[in-house]
């Protein structure tokens, strides 16, 4: 299983492992775009918050 | 998506490394606690929280075990044999986190998880959670949208606003350094007062307000220095004073009326300029005669926190340097840059 490392850009010598990788997820939901093209890295034991208004389909992120 | 029970649509989702969208949500190392907790309600606590293992096939003694372990970390170890029915809210949610956590996932997904609590029980259950995830060394990803809860449980907010990203970063930059107009008003009080730049200083820019008020605001990296923005400043950054007076970024305006918090006092000040105000006042702090609202004149200062260290105590009421709000870079997502052309300028 090949694992994703990213350099940490505060400290170089220390990696990063990421848990959880977005990359360009798009969904479509009743021919509505929902969720337009989103990047995201999320770092081993962080703890990441998806912040929006109601009714902007934040839970399609996790579920 | 990051579960499974949905796809995308396009695009790929890695966990560690690896595309998992092929792979069914019971076989993601990834548990969920809903906001509506979805417990089995014919099986007692302990059936619920080992439900997961039983499907696996785990003995059933060791089932035992870890279900204890895992009510035990969410103080639930006393109710093992009760019902859900027999629960209230804030017990039935600690029951639903002890189910994802039992198998120790790489990733728990927390949809809403304190949306049906009650205010206190929620400060509560978040408490929990951050000591959860100190203890357990899970990733967390949370989805919510109170921002209280999100600036205080996480290390990162991503701020979603029309399917993308407007703003992803830690909670004080979300805070200190909105990246778009969105952000800083979806993010806390603030004021926003639109305005063009009408020159530049040293580390300095001035933005001229469209009811004339003028500016010198302190510009993020990467903002720009030409241009309509809006100057974004936070109601505890604005200082009140008794007397006018014509230092920078101080105004004559009338104080219209005072809202008691109890650890302090919000504010609404009419700017002569004719903007309206909010300004946050420590209890306690003199203020302008509220019987003859029309007689007193306070001024508003807005210390960047860049400046703040270089006060003295006795100088804290007047600021030695002269306001800096800040201008944020522009918004990282093309297009909410194009939207909030306008506003890319913050104050700190």
């Amino acid at each position: 299983m090949s694992q994703t490392v990213i350099r940490n850009l505060t400290n170089p010598n220390r990696s990063t492992i990421l848990d959880v990788e977005l990359r360009q997820v798009v969904k479509v939901f009743n021919d509505q775009t929902v969720v337009r093209g989103i990047d995201l890295a999320i770092a081993r034991v962080s703890f990441l918050a998806f912040l929006g208004l109601p009714a902007v389909a934040k839970p399609q992120y996790c579920a | 998506m990051i579960a499974g029970f949905d796809s995308p649509t396009q695009g790929e989702i890695l966990l560690r490394g690896q595309s998992v969208l092929n792979i069914p949500p019971h076989q993601r190392p990834v548990n969920t606690v809903f906001q509506s907790y979805a417990l089995f309600s014919h099986l007692t606590v302990e059936e619920n929280v080992g439900f997961g293992l039983k499907i696996k096939k785990v003995r059933r003694s060791e089932i035992q075990d870890r279900a204890r372990e895992a009510l035990r970390l969410v103080k639930m170890e006393d109710f093992a044999k009760r019902y859900p029915a027999q629960l209230s809210g804030g017990q039935q949610q600690r029951v639903a986190l002890a189910r994802a956590l039992i198998n120790r996932p790489m990733v728990v997904l927390l949809d809403e998880p304190l949306g049906a609590l009650d205010l206190k029980l929620r400060k509560e259950m978040q408490f929990e959670l951050a000591n959860l995830h100190r203890k357990l060394g899970i990733t967390f990803v949370l989805v919510t949208h109170d921002q209280e809860e999100a600036l205080s449980l996480s290390d990162r907010v991503a701020v979603i606003n029309g399917g993308q990203i407007e703003q992803i970063a830690t909670p004080s930059e979300i805070y200190n350094r909105p990246a778009s107009r969105f952000v800083a008003e979806f993010i806390g009080d603030t004021n926003l007062i639109s305005g063009k730049i009408e020159g530049t200083h040293p580390a300095m820019l001035w933005v001229k307000g469209d009811s004339g008020l003028k500016l010198m605001v302190h510009p993020h990296p990467g903002s720009p220095d030409s241009g309509y923005v809006s100057v974004n400043v936070r109601p505890e950054k604005i200082h009140l004073d008794l007397e006018p007076t014509d230092q920078l970024n101080c105004f004559p305006g009338i104080l219209r009326s005072v809202m008691y918090f109890g650890t302090h006092l919000n504010c609404r000040v009419e700017l002569r300029s004719g903007e309206w105000l909010t300004v946050r006042q420590p209890h306690g702090s003199p203020l302008p005669n509220r019987e003859h609202p029309g007689l007193c004149l306070p001024g508003f200062r807005n210390p960047p926190s860049r400046c703040r260290s270089n006060y003295r105590h006795e100088d804290s009421r007047f600021p030695i340097q002269p306001c800096a709000p800040t201008v944020s870079p522009p918004s990282w997502s093309r297009t909410a840059r194009v939207r909030d052309q306008r506003l890319r300028l913050a104050v700190g």
